[in-house]
């Protein structure tokens, strides 16, 4: 028993079963990101100003790993055009790049960018205890946020002395070691805006130790976990879901790469279509990707 | 370019390893990639769920009659057996303190009302209707040889089996499963059972459960489509499709769209329980009186909005009512067709009807939001898309009416229950229509009428159409018929039973009776709906005898696949369409000649033919022989 | 996407070189040189290039000052992400020579997944709810 259509388009709709299949997956994955889109939406607009953060991500990582993503999605093209001129070599090498660049993405997601996230520590300050730790806001006084007409900043950020007093709750006193630059300079002009400002966030103002009381802080403080607060459970969500969708891939066009391959002395043909297929799901990623930096690292 | 060469040589076939051997045990029957024996997998399944769904719901029919009191000695004991201390409390008699047995407890209530819907929509109609049927069914009837992808087919019926062994499991850990309602509300499903264990609570085992199962409809949802579009055999022209398949094309478009954005807000609502974030935790939410839990804070940053779960939600969710009804449609248009030998009156109409539906299924979804703080423009755009909504549901049901007129009807079984379904269906439908309005449905919101509303739709409504199914097709599968006493039997004690069931609910709902009191309103609701809580009792005997005529069905089901009646043609109904041109039961591969397709779906009874039927595949007798015009 | 395939036996050497056309795995393509096919792609990549860049830059820029207006660098960054996400479907995914059977169903899913967007949005802004979050 044989499927029609498998390699071979169908004459009166022009088209073969995987494309259409593929197509069909797509569409439902624009509808799933759809969904996690309006969810960021929701979040965004249900959030208070100062509640929603800016610059915490890290813009030249961000936009390298975007460079690497458009990268392969070229090369994945360019791979597949090699196989339809029938040159195997070629193929092989672009494919080879596609998968090492999809690789990359991952690492630098995983080795470097969530894990910056998770030693980082973050707690909102009651507006009611705010005065104690004006220092630290810059919200009041003539060059003050307020004043300024802008939202007042609650948010304090740093490295905590020993991560024990944040999970110990018979402690009732956090001393941060080291805050971030918008605590240290909370009134510079530099951090009057500081959604544009793209922070290193590991380089912290070390000496400056701040002592924060346990009851001054909204109940959701700690490291920089989806739990802190919804940006960041909005960042780990889409992220996360797309870097499985990036890992997808990458198994795909491994072994389309190594054991996959051999089809070529087969049916090249069908190998080509495989690798359009997979191509066409591989742009779906960069396309998502395209959003998702934006919205969390720029905007 | 050395292997230029090797280019040229191939083109035109697939290298498919022609395997002709006949596959074992394993291959056949469990990890099969036949859409026959996939379908049948999703069909057994399905029924197994639906009987568990309805047991679920008919112990929660005595809680809604006699409150706490102990269940029957046999049935306390085995329920207590199976669900545990969770679900069932242990009754001690306050004077002699002695046990008396067991009764379903308040949170056993909920678990039950909870995983009723969930097993009934998502692990029963659905599989069945459409994974099951559509599977079975629709390959057959455009004259394919299988499915489009096969191994996916396959992989997404294993998805869906894991989807399966989740939920069942998810009753045997600490705390029962899932209690907040088969919608699965935030923040109540948020915070229920944190208490647990983090992953293995019912809450997160239920959210787990539904992506597997989402997955599972994404997956066969491809598969369908691209079966439909590529698949059709020589001449099946979308004019001449049987409009069943029309309905499970447009049903595994309804799933493709719509089910992405609930598996979007499970994956939020798992973050929610498992990372702890706020997607849908407002900022300062009050639990049983103190900030969270046990008096503690609770650990969320708070700022997520609980009604976008409901707009995800409702998304998928209304959607779904049509994939529940559509496949239903589908087999009782077959059914109508052939059993009144009479061709489908409006074919045009009905599949205009399905895009029609389709289309405004995906903007109407807020009006079962009514009752949160939505405000009047938002409700008045849902009202109008409900309205005309409408209209596409009643040009089918008209058209299923209509082609009774003038037939020369055969009440069998399957005829029986799809004719029954026409009114049951319509019941359903028609009241249906105050409630699109804002101003009722605050009022009927949350009471028992809503509950009837909706089961007239798929319990009388659809699942009469899977029976019909059911009774219609097994001779192709088995290759036997069933038995048609029985078969009456269980139609008549279901149609009477499930009358009895639902109509008086519509009554109740219309007094006020909310939908979720656990012992039926005695405790509190008294003095307000007093009169109509006698009606508990008598529902409930019409749930239990519903329950009851089941067996019928299922000892049918199991005594005709060894003895009832062998089938002395492939074509026992006398039908048109190709499903009854393969041998019985049709081989791996389903036609045993190639299959060209000369006409419309339901040639039956046409002007100057020799019999009141005239197959697809049967050539036109004027013309030239069959492989001249196969191939022009 | 339907009608237009009313007559499929009848129809098919009427399609049958259209489609040949579009496989590309055809020795047609054996012809012309590898640099002249994938010249738009590489095109394309470097547009994607710059405009990464240019979003990177724009950013940087405060355009709720200088349009006096809110929430204008959101959308001035999703036009270009946009645009971007045009350039990749339309020639990386070749949605521009694409079936009509492909884009069909394709324009449905955009205009469900708006729908989606735009009645939350229109349930967001409508007044009952708008609730003021509270601050603990």
């Amino acid at each position: 028993m044989e499927i029609p259509y498998t390699v071979r388009p169908r004459p009166d709709t022009g088209l073969a079963n995987p494309k259409l299949g593929i197509w069909l997956f797509i569409a439902s994955e624009v509808m799933l990101f759809g969904g996690l889109f309006a969810g960021y939406i929701f979040m965004r607009l249900g959030a208070e100003p100062w509640m929603w953060p800016h610059g915490w991500l890290n813009v030249p990582v961000g936009t390298f790993n975007t460079f690497v993503l458009i990268f392969s999605s070229v090369t994945v093209i360019l791979s597949w055009e090699a196989l339809k001129m029938r040159n195997f070599k070629a193929y092989k090498w672009w494919l080879f790049l596609t998968w090492v660049c999809g690789l990359l993405f991952l690492i630098i997601k995983l080795s470097y960018e969530w894990p910056n996230k998770f030693n980082h520590f973050g707690a909102y300050i009651k507006k009611e205890a705010a005065e104690k730790y004006e220092e630290y806001l810059g919200n009041e006084g003539e060059d003050g946020r307020l004043a300024r007409g802008q939202a007042p900043r609650l948010f304090i950020s740093g490295h905590p002395k020993a991560w024990s007093d944040v999970k110990d709750p018979s402690m009732d006193k956090i001393v941060l070691a080291a805050i971030d630059d918008e605590n240290h300079t909370p009134k510079s002009a530099e951090n009057d805006r500081a959604h544009f400002i793209p922070r290193d966030m590991v380089h912290l103002h070390e000496g400056h130790e701040v002592v924060l009381d346990k009851k001054d802080l909204v109940n959701g403080f700690g490291p920089f976990y989806p739990r802190l607060n919804t940006y960041l459970a909005c960042y780990f969500m889409i992220t996360g879901l797309h870097g499985l969708h990036v890992l997808g891939g990458v198994i795909v066009f491994i072994f389309f790469w190594g054991p996959g391959s051999k089809l070529y002395k087969t049916n090249p043909e069908q190998l080509c279509n495989r690798i359009e297929v997979a191509g066409l799901f591989w742009h779906l990623v960069d396309l998502i990707w395209i959003f998702v930096f934006p919205i969390f690292y720029l905007l | 370019m050395a292997h230029a060469a090797a280019a040229h040589t191939e083109h035109g076939h697939d290298d498919h390893a022609h395997d002709h051997h006949e596959p074992g045990f394993w291959r056949k029957w469990v990890f099969s990639t036949d859409h026959k024996m996939i379908g049948i997998q999703y069909i057994v399944t399905g029924l197994a769920f639906l009987f568990f769904g309805f047991g679920l719901m008919m112990v929660m029919r005595w809680s809604i009659a006699h409150g706490s009191d102990v269940l029957p000695g046999f049935w306390g004991n085995l329920l207590h057996g199976i669900f545990g201390d969770a679900v069932f409390d242990k009754a001690v008699d306050p004077s002699t303190k002695a046990m008396v047995g067991y009764s379903l407890s308040t949170q056993g209530y909920n678990v039950f009302g909870a995983m009723h819907g969930t097993i009934m929509v998502f692990f029963g109609i659905v599989p069945i209707a459409f994974a099951g049927f559509g599977n079975f069914v629709m390959p057959l009837q455009i004259g394919a040889v299988d499915m489009a992808f096969p191994r996916l087919n396959m992989a997404s019926f294993w998805s869906f089996f894991i989807s399966c062994v989740i939920m069942v499991w998810s009753f045997f850990v600490e705390g029962s499963a899932a209690k907040s309602g088969w919608t699965n509300y935030p923040p109540l499903a948020g915070i229920a059972d944190q208490s647990h264990h983090a992953v293995l609570n019912g809450g997160t085992l239920w959210l787990l459960g539904m992506v597997f199962n989402i997955t599972s409809s994404l997956l066969g949802a491809v598969n369908f489509i691209t079966t439909f579009v590529q698949l059709r055999a020589p001449g099946m022209t979308w004019g001449r499709l049987p409009f069943f398949c029309w309905a499970q094309f447009i049903t595994a478009y309804l799933l493709l769209l719509a089910f992405p954005p609930l598996e979007s807000a499970a994956i939020m609502n798992l973050f929610d329980r498992v990372f702890g974030s706020s997607f849908f935790m407002p900022t300062g939410l009050v639990v049983n009186g103190a900030v969270g839990p046990d008096g503690q804070p609770l650990l969320f940053s708070g700022g997520g909005s609980p009604v976008l779960w409901q707009h995800l939600f409702w998304f998928l969710a209304h959607p779904e009512v049509y994939v529940l009804i559509l496949p239903g449609i589908g087999m009782v248009t077959e059914i109508i067709a052939c059993n009144s030998r009479k061709p489908i009156w409006g074919y045009k109409a009905m599949v205009g009807g399905l895009f029609t539906l389709a289309f405004l299924s995906f903007i109407v979804w807020a009006h079962h939001m009514y009752m949160t703080d939505m405000g009047p423009k938002v409700a008045a755009f849902f009202q109008t898309t409900t309205i005309l909504i409408s209209v596409p549901s009643v040009i089918l049901l008209t058209a299923l009416l209509l082609s009774l007129w003038g037939g020369s009807l055969r009440f069998n079984t399957p005829m029986l229950f799809a004719a029954a379904f026409l009114p049951m269906f319509g019941i359903g439908g028609l009241t249906g229509i105050p409630l699109a309005f804002n101003a009722v449905d605050l009022y009927m919101h949350d009471t028992y009428y809503i509950i009837a509303h909706f089961h007239y739709v798929v319990a009388p409504g659809t699942i009469f159409a899977i029976f019909a199914g059911v009774y219609h097709w097994y001779p192709k599968a088995c290759g036997r018929m069933m038995n048609e006493t029985l078969g009456k039997l269980h139609f008549w004690g279901s149609l009477v039973a499930i009358n009895c069931l639902f109509m008086p609910m519509f009554m109740q709902g219309m007094a006020g009776v909310h939908r979720r009191w656990w012992d039926g309103g005695k405790s509190a609701y008294e003095a307000t709906v007093g009169p109509w809580l006698d009606w508990n009792l008598k529902i409930s005997y019409a749930a239990w005898a519903l329950g009851a005529v089941q067996l019928i069905f299922v000892f049918n089901f199991c005594w005709s696949m060894i003895r009832g009646k062998k089938v002395t043609s492939d074509n026992p109904w006398q039908a048109t369409t190709l499903e009854w041109d393969t041998p019985t039961p049709p081989p791996h591969g389903n036609f045993i000649k190639p299959i060209t397709v000369y006409r419309g779906p339901y040639e039956y009874s046409v002007p100057g033919e020799d019999k009141d039927y005239t197959p697809q595949s049967e050539p036109p007798r004027d013309s030239k022989p069959l492989e001249a015009k196969a191939h022009a | 996407m339907a009608e237009q395939h009313t007559h499929a036996p009848e129809s098919k050497d009427g399609h049958v070189h259209a489609a040949e056309a579009h496989s590309h795995g055809s020795d047609a393509h054996g012809h012309g040189s590898y640099l002249h096919h994938v010249r738009p792609y590489l095109i394309v990549g470097v547009a994607l290039f710059v405009f990464t860049v240019v979003t990177v830059g724009l950013s940087y820029v405060d355009f709720d000052h200088i349009f006096g207006s809110h929430g204008m660098n959101m959308k001035i960054g999703l036009a270009v992400a946009t645009f971007k996400v045009c350039l990749v479907g339309a020639w990386f995914m070749h949605l521009k020579s694409e079936k009509r059977s492909i884009w069909i169903p394709l324009l449905f899913t955009f205009f469900f997944c708006l729908g989606l967007f735009v009645l939350c949005l229109l349930a967001y802004f409508n007044p009952i709810m708008t609730t003021g979050h509270t601050h603990h």
